[in-house]
Parts: C-alpha cells; sequence; structure tokens
C-alpha cells in the first residue's frame, strides 16, 4: 500500500512564491501515483500530491520530476479546456510534492461512455450520433497535443474523462512524453496500456528502457482504438473469435497478441477467425471512415513496426475532420427501436442484427421515446408518392402513346384488336411500378429527391419512345 | 445451507467486447468454523463478512466490476455452488451457514471444471482473458483424500501450464504445509490469517483483480500489492 499522507489544511509554495492551501481530497480522486485535493479560496483549481514513496529513486526521483513539471509549465498547450495540465508547481519546504491543474467536475470515465450499459444509465438521451462527437473532441484534443510536438504516451481508460455534452478531458499528464523548450531535456513516458499500445511497444519488454520509443503514431494508434470502441458498441479491433473446429491460437488467448499479429479480423478474416459474437457489422461505417480504420489497422507480423506502415496510420487531425464530416451526414432512425442511430448508406439496422447474435445481458432496455431536441436530419421517406407517380407516368406515357403504337401492336397480337389502344396504358402502368420499385430504395435515403423524381419522368415517358422507335425500325422489317 | 428451490444457471458475460477474467472463491464451510474463536467472533461469520467486503472492494473499480467474473463454491460434506459464474456486477453475497466435513478435494475438482466451462464460454463469444484466478478458503485437513492426487494432478498441471492464478489461504488450525503441497512445485505462496480476523484478504483478492484488470496480460507474474497486516503470505 503507499504511504498516503494526508494534505488537507497544509500550505504550499508554487514556483513563483504563491501560497497555496490544501482542502478536502477529491473524492475518486486516489490513484496510484498520487491523490488529487481540491485548494482553498481556489474552486477551479487542484492540487495533485504525489504519494510519500513515488519518485524517490533516481534517475526518476523528485528532481527529474520537478524538472519535467516545469517543463511543462513552459509549454502550456492551447487545449487547456480539455487538459489538466499544470499550471504551477508545489513544494513543501523546498520538496516538490505535486502540482497544481484545473478542477475537473462532473465527469465520468470514457469506459463508462464506450459501455452500452453504463452509458444507457449515465447519459440515456445519448444515441449514436453523441459518441461521434466525443470521438471527434477525442481526436481534437490529440491533434492539438501533436501539433505542440507533445505525446501523450499512455492513453488509459481511466484517464479520459467525458461530460454530459461530450466533451473530453485528459488527466494525469505528468505522464505524457514531452521536450523542454529551453533545455531541449526529453521527458519520456515509461507507462502505457497493453490494449492501447501500438506493435512497435507491444514488442518491447520493458516501457521504460530506450527501445520504447513512443510517437504521435502511436498515439494515433490508441486513438484508433478508441474510436472503433466509440463507433461499434466498444467491440476492441483485434479481439476474435475462432470458427468451430478451427484451429485456435496457441497458448492462452489473450487479445493483445493479436496486435502484434495484424488479425483485425474485420478488415481481413484469416486463419478461421470471424468477429466476436454480437460484434456490429464493420459495413455499418461509411467507406471514408472505413479506409481511415485500414489505414491504421492493416498490416501484416511482419510489417507491423516498419516505418511504412507507421507512417501510413491516420493521424489525430485526420481523424478529426473525417468525425467532423461524419457528424454532419445524415443517419437513420431504426424503425423497431428508435434508440438506433446509423448511417444512411445501411439498409438494415446494424444494432438490431448485432442485438439479435448477442442479446445484451444489459437488464435495462433502450429507452422507447426518441431523444428530445435532435438536431440531426434523419432522411426515411416514405416511397409511396415516387411509386404511385411512377404507375400514373407510366400509364400516362403510354396511353399517349398508344394512337402511334397500336397499329403496330395490333398487327403482333390480332386477339388484342378489339380492344382498342386504351388497353396499352397497363402495360405502360405495370412498367411504371417496376420502375418505382427500383427507384424506391435509393429515393428513400439519398438527401436530394430531384434526380429520382426526374428520372421517374424521364423512364416512364422515355419507354413508349423507345418502343415507338423500334417499332419504326422493325415494322418495315416485319413487313 | 441456504436451500435451494431453483437451480441457478450461470449468467452470460457483459461486456463483451472487453477483456474478462474469471474468478473462483472456493471457500471452506464445513463445521469447524462454528467454533468461536477468543474475540468471541464465530469464523463463519467473518467469511460471510468477506464476501460482502469484496463486492465492495470491486465496487471501487469499475473497470475491474466490468470485467470480473465471479463464482462461490463452498465445500463441506458436499461441495455446493452457492453463486455460478455471473457478471461481478451481479454479485450478490450469500450467507452461508456452516456444517459438516471438509471435501475440499472435490472442491478444487468442480471450481476447476467451471473455470474451463467458463473459458469455453468466451471463446464461443471471442472474448480474450485474463489468466483465471481461484481463491481457496479452508481451517483444516480435507476429509476426502481418495480425490487429493487427481486434485493435485489437476491444479499443478493448470498451474505449470501457467493457466490459473491459485491462491489458497489457510485459517485457523489449517494445515499450511498440507495446503503448499497443491502449488505448484510444493513451494508456491500460500496465505495465513487466524481463524476470526480474515474478512480483508477478500479486499486484497478484489483489489488484485483490480491489478490484473489494469496490467499488461502478456506478463508472467503481476506485481500484486502486499497483503493486509492480518494476512501473513508465507
Amino acid at each position: 500500500m503507499s504511504i498516503t499522507k494526508n494534505y488537507t489544511g497544509l500550505t504550499l509554495q508554487g514556483t513563483t512564491g504563491t501560497s497555496y492551501t490544501v482542502g478536502a481530497a477529491v473524492s475518486g480522486g486516489e490513484g496510484g501515483e498520487g491523490r488529487v485535493y481540491r485548494l482553498r479560496g481556489l474552486p477551479d483549481l487542484a492540487a495533485k500530491i504525489y504519494h510519500e514513496d513515488r519518485y524517490t529513486y533516481p534517475p526518476r526521483d523528485r528532481t527529474y520530476m520537478d524538472r519535467k513539471l516545469k517543463a511543462m509549465l513552459r509549454l502550456h498547450p492551447s487545449a487547456a479546456h480539455s487538459l489538466a495540465w499544470p499550471v504551477d508547481v508545489l513544494y513543501l519546504r523546498g520538496r516538490m510534492v505535486g502540482y497544481v491543474m484545473p478542477l475537473i467536475r462532473s465527469m465520468h470515465k470514457i469506459y463508462d461512455v464506450c459501455r452500452p450499459d453504463s452509458r444507457r444509465q449515465l447519459f440515456p438521451q445519448w444515441s449514436w450520433n453523441d459518441l461521434v462527437k466525443v470521438a471527434r473532441n477525442l481526436s481534437r484534443c490529440l491533434a492539438l497535443l501533436h501539433q505542440n510536438g507533445i505525446v501523450a504516451g499512455d492513453l488509459n481508460p481511466n484517464n479520459i474523462f467525458v461530460d454530459h455534452l461530450g466533451a473530453v478531458v485528459l488527466i494525469d499528464t505528468d505522464s505524457f512524453d514531452i521536450t523542454d523548450p529551453v533545455t531541449r531535456e526529453h521527458f519520456p513516458c515509461t507507462v502505457g496500456t497493453a490494449e492501447m499500445l501500438a506493435p512497435e511497444l507491444q514488442k518491447v519488454r520493458d516501457l521504460r528502457s530506450p527501445q520504447a520509443r513512443f510517437s504521435a503514431q502511436s498515439d494515433d494508434f490508441s486513438l484508433a482504438i478508441y474510436i472503433f470502441l466509440l463507433l461499434m458498441n466498444n467491440y476492441h479491433p483485434f479481439y476474435c473469435r475462432q470458427r468451430r473446429g478451427a484451429p485456435s491460437s496457441s497458448g492462452g488467448f489473450a487479445g493483445n497478441a493479436n496486435i502484434l499479429r495484424g488479425r483485425c479480423v474485420y478488415l481481413r478474416r484469416a486463419g478461421g477467425s470471424l468477429p466476436p459474437r454480437g460484434a456490429p457489422s464493420f459495413s455499418l461505417l461509411p467507406v471514408r471512415v472505413r479506409v481511415l480504420f485500414a489505414n491504421t489497422f492493416s498490416y501484416t507480423e511482419r510489417t507491423a513496426c516498419s516505418r511504412a506502415a507507421i507512417a501510413r496510420r491516420t493521424s489525430a487531425q485526420t481523424w478529426y475532420t473525417a468525425l467532423a464530416a461524419l457528424q454532419r451526414a445524415p443517419l437513420r432512425r431504426c424503425r423497431r427501436d428508435p434508440s438506433h442511430l446509423y448511417p444512411a448508406h445501411n439498409f438494415r439496422c446494424p444494432w438490431c442484427a448485432a442485438e439479435k447474435d448477442y442479446p445484451s445481458a444489459s437488464p435495462a432496455p433502450p429507452p422507447r421515446t426518441a431523444p428530445a431536441g435532435r438536431r440531426r436530419k434523419v432522411i426515411s421517406r416514405s416511397t409511396w408518392p415516387l411509386r404511385v407517380f411512377c404507375i400514373l407516368a407510366g400509364g400516362a406515357g403510354w396511353l399517349a402513346a398508344a394512337p402511334f403504337l397500336w397499329g403496330w401492336i395490333a398487327s403482333l397480337f390480332p386477339a388484342l384488336s378489339p380492344a382498342g389502344p386504351a388497353v396499352l396504358c397497363i402495360p405502360g402502368a405495370l412498367l411504371g411500378l417496376a420502375a418505382g420499385c427500383g427507384l424506391a430504395r435509393g429515393y428513400a435515403h439519398s438527401r436530394r429527391s430531384f434526380p429520382y423524381w426526374l428520372g421517374a419522368g424521364l423512364v416512364c415517358a422515355a419507354a413508349p419512345l423507345l418502343v415507338l422507335l423500334l417499332a419504326g425500325f422493325l415494322a418495315p422489317a416485319a413487313g | 445451507m441456504p436451500s435451494r428451490h431453483e437451480i441457478l444457471s450461470p449468467l452470460p458475460p457483459v461486456n463483451p467486447g472487453e477483456m474478462h477474467v474469471p474468478c473462483v472463491l472456493l471457500v471452506d464451510n464445513s463445521d469447524s468454523l462454528n467454533c468461536k474463536g477468543p474475540n468471541g467472533r464465530v469464523p463463519i461469520d467473518e467469511l460471510n463478512d468477506g464476501l460482502v467486503a469484496f463486492r465492495k472492494a470491486l465496487d471501487d473499480n469499475p473497470l475491474a466490476l466490468g470485467r470480473a467474473d465471479i463464482s462461490i463454491i463452498t465445500f463441506n460434506s458436499t461441495v455446493q455452488t452457492q453463486l455460478p459464474f455471473a457478471p461481478a456486477a451481479n454479485y450478490v453475497a450469500p450467507t452461508l451457514t456452516a456444517s459438516g466435513c471438509t471435501a475440499m478435494n472435490q472442491g478444487i475438482l468442480t471450481a476447476l471444471d467451471a473455470i474451463e466451462a467458463r473459458k469455453s464460454e468466451y471463446k464461443n463469444l471471442g472474448i480474450p482473458y485474463y489468466r483465471p484466478w481461484l481463491f481457496l478458503l479452508t481451517d483444516g485437513l480435507p476429509t476426502d483424500g481418495r480425490y487429493e492426487s487427481e486434485a493435485k494432478r489437476r491444479l499443478h498441471e493448470a498451474l505449470q501450464n501457467k493457466k490459473l492464478n491459485f491462491f489458497p489461504m489457510g485459517v485457523g488450525n489449517a494445515d499450511i504445509a498440507h495446503l503448499k503441497s497443491y502449488t505448484a512445485d510444493g513451494s508456491g505462496r500460500v496465505l495465513k490469517a487466524s481463524a476470526t480476523h480474515f474478512k480483508e484478504a477478500f479486499v486484497w483478492v478484489s483489489n488484485s483483480i483490480g491489478l490484473v484488470v489494469n496490467s499488461d496480460p502478456r506478463l508472467g507474474t503481476v506485481n500484486l500489492e502486499p497483503t493486509p497486516s492480518n494476512v501473513a503470505l508465507l
């Protein structure tokens, strides 16, 4: 157990001589490294105080952390509101004990947002487009860090917080990989979360050794995994299951081994592997987004750590633009369950299909009422107006062409001649119905309906004209 | 023994997209746990408190709560599955009563079978898992020596292939050397505590599961936190 001293009530000094009085400990603010306290008189700030036995041995002792925190003070990246970045270093009797940072309020950890059951409890009004927003905000946060030359390194799910508006905040910023702008001293990141680690880091046994190279690209890898978790209902891109009868992977069942092997079953089904039960179909995502995942995750065991594979990874900035575009793209609402939202190019609801495969063990059913204040445009038109128009246009088109066509058709089908030219509106209407059914699906989900009306009119009007032309060519030949 | 009119079946795991850890609490509820200790407490009450404290400690770690699957198996004259495998969020500590002898070896076999069944469920669903945990608590020698060789054989096999995290705990008059013989090479770690003061061990198990969930599954051993002051690791 780490030695925890209670700092409440003590007065600490900042770098410029400012005095801070430590207030109560923040509930849930106890971690492996230290504890978070409020500061009396400063409601928007908090103090992170390291445990006594932390950072006591060189090379990573208190003087090292002191230099690192001072370097971080000099950096102040522009994403201040989405990072718990140090604003001052704290000393007790000359010894560095921690740092001051903005206080994070009413936020939830990202895994509570990724997990469907806890997400339904915390944010019952949220649906898929809110998850896209969280993914976009996380990308933006990392993009800003990378622009300032900072690498997050360890994107631990315990260190990413999300609030009810979908804003993302990263904490434990003192473990980030930074370079002092003045002294150029490099303070590397020495910890990682196995499930998110890029393959070049998975290979390294000890993340404290110099072989462990955290880079913006390794951050981008972890970011891609988080975006996948958010968009694909908390399914990890590298976890899969074996088809029955297929040989299982040797020794144990560690999902993270697949990261080294490049076995992303959503991109490439190798060796009888399938997505886990209940995983949504990867094709629910638009092609543009799937390509970004493919750029990051499709590599083989041989090429996993090659410079080309690392450089090809989608950057945080690219993710940000793509996710911002995805937020503006049209969505469909499932008819069976109004809380299911998905991109409009899908013909069937991917969430219903996934739920049929593995009914979620959570007892709480999804909310049946549509969320209030929906600002998204959801396209799902009724196709009957188009079908009726096609039938009428087909019938009318053929009726109009009847006087010209009748002679030719009567000669081909003498049995029909008593009926009269008006009977041609029946095949016209049937052809119109066929055209209407063909166009209906596209019409129902496209953003603009005008091309479909135009197409319907042309097809129904053009059909008799074509037949007229044919009749003109054929009649002389038939003689 | 609480009477069971309905047969409970295992519940499927929640959060199928995350890695899971199956954990079996295999506890002794033989008659010797009814003996009052010097401080007036009865070991079976301490055990029940420990099972409650286990859930409370897991609640402090929501990441682990969503990833752990817990089962409680008791052994006295017979082996009873008090709680078949279910997600940790569904875990409700049962109230156990003590009576009968100590069929510890059969209990070990039942626990190993339950773990294998849960692992094959994970494989069917495509859920990766951390190394399973088996926590064994007993206060005396087993009375079913017939099954001892098979229990030891299966345990040694699992431990040698690194397929199990096994933590036996002896309380009161338990024979620590005998418990050690169940561990790999006969020299593994065994926990020891007094007969009426051991519920903190359950908190330690729960915290350790939390550490496992946050650790790198490739590593052979996880650096667990030290045991609480009233529990010795021998």
